[in-house]
C-alpha cells in the first residue's frame, strides 16, 4: 500500500479544500459536504479529521484536544494518526500550533491570525431541533426565518414547564445572518468564537455539512435585544484542584470518599500553565 | 352615494376539485365581517383556505389591493405576507396552536415570526392580548392542553390578532362549545372587531352566529355562492332554497 501524506489522496483533499473555501465565503452557511472515508467510525471526529487532513502541510504543527484535554484517548489517537501518516510535528501548546483540532471546547489560550481551529460537529443544524425536515430547515435558513428560535427562547423565560436551553451547543447568529451551531461547546465558550483572529472550520461528516468562520467574524449568541446573553459563568466557590483557578471552565473530576465533588480545569494546557506559574 | 373603499381581498371565480368549489367569487371590504354560511360540504372551508393563502385554487385568482395575485407570488413572499397581514383561527385549536409550548409563547410566536426580537415588548403584547380575550393572566405559562375548549379558541384568536393583521379568517370558531361559551366568544369577537377594525371572514353552518356578528352573509351551496345579503334581510326574506333551509334550521 502506498502511503499518501495525511492519509487522503490529493483529489479528495482538493475537494475538501474547495468546500472549505465555499464555507469561508458565506460565513455560518452549511455547505453540503461528502467526507472521504477515514479509518475511524463516525462520532469519533471524521468531519474534523478530514478537514485537518486536507489542510496539513509538512511544516504544520498540530494540537488536538477533546473536552479541552490533550491527553484523552481520542486526542492522543488523532495526534498519533497524523504523526504516522504525515510525519508532522505535534504540540500541546496552542501558540506553537498552526492547526488546532478540537471537540467540545473552544481553546482557552489566545488564538492568532496564522492559525486554523477545526471543530468536530455531531449536529450541524440548530433548526433541526425545531423541524424534522431538512428541506424545511434549508428554506428557513435561506430566508433567515428564525422566529421559532426566539419563540423557544421566550418560552423558556415565561413557561412554567421550563424547557431549559442546554448549557452547551447554544446557537449563534453569524454576521447577523446565519443561525449556526457552535458544536457542543459550553455556552460560555460562544463568546470566544466572536471576532476571533484564527480561521474556524466546523466539519460534520455524518450529517454531511461543513461551515466556517473567517477571521474576525461577528458571532453573537441568540438573545433578545433587551435581555443579554447569559454565558452561564461558574458557580461560586468551585476551584480547580490542580491550579486553584475558579474562573476557567471546570469539569467534574471524581467523588471523594466523603462524597464531595472535585473540579478540574477542562483545558489542560491552560491549567498546566497556571499550575507551573 | 358613498364611495366604497377598494376591497382588501377579492376572490375571482375560484374553483377547487371536481365538485368542492365552482366559480365562486367574493370581495371583503376593510372593517367588514363577512360570513360564509352553508351546510357541511357546501365548500365554505375550502373557500376560506383559498382566501387565506393556504390553498391554491384550481382555477381563478385571489387578489389583494393593487392587483397583487396571491398565488402568483413566490412561495416565501406569500408566507411572509400571510404572516404579516392575515390571522387564522381554525375549528380545531390543535391546527394552529403548539400544544407543547406555553400560552404566552403561542401568542407571541407571530411577533417573532414577523421579526420581533424584544422580550419585554413581546411579553407585554402577550399579556395585553391574554387580557383582551378574557384569559386569566396567572395561566400565561400553562400549556393549551390544560385549557377548556372555549379558552383554547380565545387563545387562538389572541394569537391570530397579536401582530395586527388586516384580515382575520375564522373556520367555525364556536364549534364544540356550549351555548354560553359560544355567546361569550362571539361578543368578544364583535368587540375586538370594533376596536381593532380588522376585517373578518368567518365560516359557519349556523345562521344564528352570522346574525350576531356579520355585516354581510354569503350563502354557499354545492360549491357555489347562491345568495348574498345582510343577515337581517336574509333571515326575513331568504330567496334561494338553500338559504330557506338555513333559516329553517335556526329554530
Ligand atoms: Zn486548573
Amino acid at each position: 500500500m502506498t502511503e499518501t501524506f495525511a492519509y487522503l489522496d490529493e483529489d479528495s483533499k482538493r475537494a475538501v479544500r474547495r468546500t472549505i473555501l465555499k464555507a469561508l465565503a458565506v460565513p455560518g452557511y452549511q455547505v453540503p459536504f461528502i467526507a472521504p472515508e477515514m479509518p475511524i467510525a463516525y462520532g469519533w471526529g471524521v468531519g474534523g479529521m478530514v478537514v485537518t487532513a486536507s489542510l496539513l502541510g509538512a511544516d504544520d504543527r498540530l494540537k488536538v484536544t477533546d473536552h479541552g484535554s490533550d491527553e484523552t484517548v481520542n486526542a492522543v489517537n488523532i495526534r498519533a494518526f497524523f504523526t504516522r501518516t504525515a510525519g508532522i510535528g505535534t504540540t500541546t501548546r496552542t501558540r506553537e500550533a498552526t492547526i488546532v483540532q478540537v471537540r467540545q471546547r473552544v481553546p482557552e489560550a489566545e488564538l492568532v491570525e496564522r492559525q486554523v481551529v477545526v471543530y468536530q460537529v455531531p449536529r450541524p443544524d440548530p433548526l433541526r431541533a425545531f423541524v424534522d425536515s431538512a428541506v424545511e430547515a434549508a428554506r428557513m435558513h435561506a430566508h433567515a426565518d428564525y422566529g421559532r428560535v426566539y419563540t423557544r427562547l421566550f418560552e423558556e423565560k415565561t413557561g412554567s414547564h421550563g424547557a431549559v436551553q442546554p448549557g452547551y451547543d447554544y446557537p449563534v447568529l453569524v454576521q447577523g445572518r446565519y443561525l449556526m451551531s457552535p458544536s457542543p461547546v459550553p455556552k460560555r465558550d460562544n463568546v470566544r468564537l466572536n471576532d476571533c483572529p484564527a480561521i474556524q472550520i466546523f466539519g460534520a461528516a455524518r450529517e454531511r455539512r461543513l461551515y466556517a468562520l473567517p477571521p474576525y467574524t461577528r458571532v453573537e449568541s441568540i438573545a433578545f435585544e433587551d435581555v443579554p446573553f447569559d454565558p452561564g459563568l461558574p458557580e461560586d466557590g468551585r476551584r480547580c484542584v490542580v491550579c486553584g483557578c475558579g474562573e476557567s471552565h471546570l469539569d467534574h473530576l471524581l467523588l471523594r470518599d466523603d462524597g464531595m465533588s472535585e473540579w478540574v480545569c477542562s483545558d489542560t494546557e491552560c491549567c498546566a500553565e497556571r499550575a507551573d506559574a | 352615494m358613498l364611495e366604497l373603499p377598494p376591497p382588501l381581498l377579492t376572490l375571482d371565480g375560484v374553483s377547487h376539485g371536481p365538485r368542492t368549489l365552482h366559480d365562486a367569487s367574493l370581495s371583503l371590504y376593510p372593517g367588514e365581517v363577512l360570513c360564509l354560511v352553508g351546510k357541511s360540504g357546501a365548500g365554505k372551508s375550502t373557500l376560506l383556505r383559498i382566501a387565506a393563502g393556504l390553498l391554491p385554487p384550481g382555477k381563478g385568482r385571489a387578489l389583494l389591493p393593487g392587483g397583487v395575485s396571491l398565488y402568483e407570488l413566490p412561495e416565501q413572499v406569500l408566507v411572509s405576507l400571510r404572516r404579516r397581514r392575515f390571522g387564522f383561527v381554525a375549528q380545531d385549536a390543535g391546527d394552529t396552536l403548539d400544544m407543547a409550548a406555553s400560552a404566552a409563547a403561542n401568542i407571541a410566536q407571530p411577533l417573532f415570526d414577523n421579526g420581533e426580537r424584544h422580550f419585554g415588548r413581546a411579553l407585554a403584547a402577550a399579556r395585553r392580548w391574554f387580557a383582551a380575550l378574557d384569559l386569566d393572566a396567572a395561566r400565561l405559562g400553562d400549556r393549551p392542553g390544560v385549557f377548556s375548549g372555549g379558552m383554547r379558541q380565545r387563545l387562538q384568536i389572541a394569537r391570530a390578532l397579536v401582530h395586527g393583521p388586516e384580515i382575520l379568517f375564522l373556520d367555525e370558531p364556536t364549534n364544540g362549545l356550549d351555548t354560553a361559551a359560544q355567546a361569550r366568544l362571539l361578543t368578544l369577537l364583535s368587540d375586538l372587531q370594533r376596536c381593532t377594525g380588522v376585517a373578518m371572514l368567518l365560516v359557519t353552518h349556523d345562521l344564528r352566529i352570522a346574525r350576531l356578528i356579520a355585516h354581510r352573509v354569503l350563502v354557499l351551496e354545492a360549491g357555489g355562492v347562491v345568495e348574498e345579503a345582510p343577515p337581517d334581510r336574509l333571515i326575513a326574506d331568504p330567496r334561494h332554497p338553500a338559504a330557506r333551509d338555513l333559516v329553517a334550521a335556526m329554530i
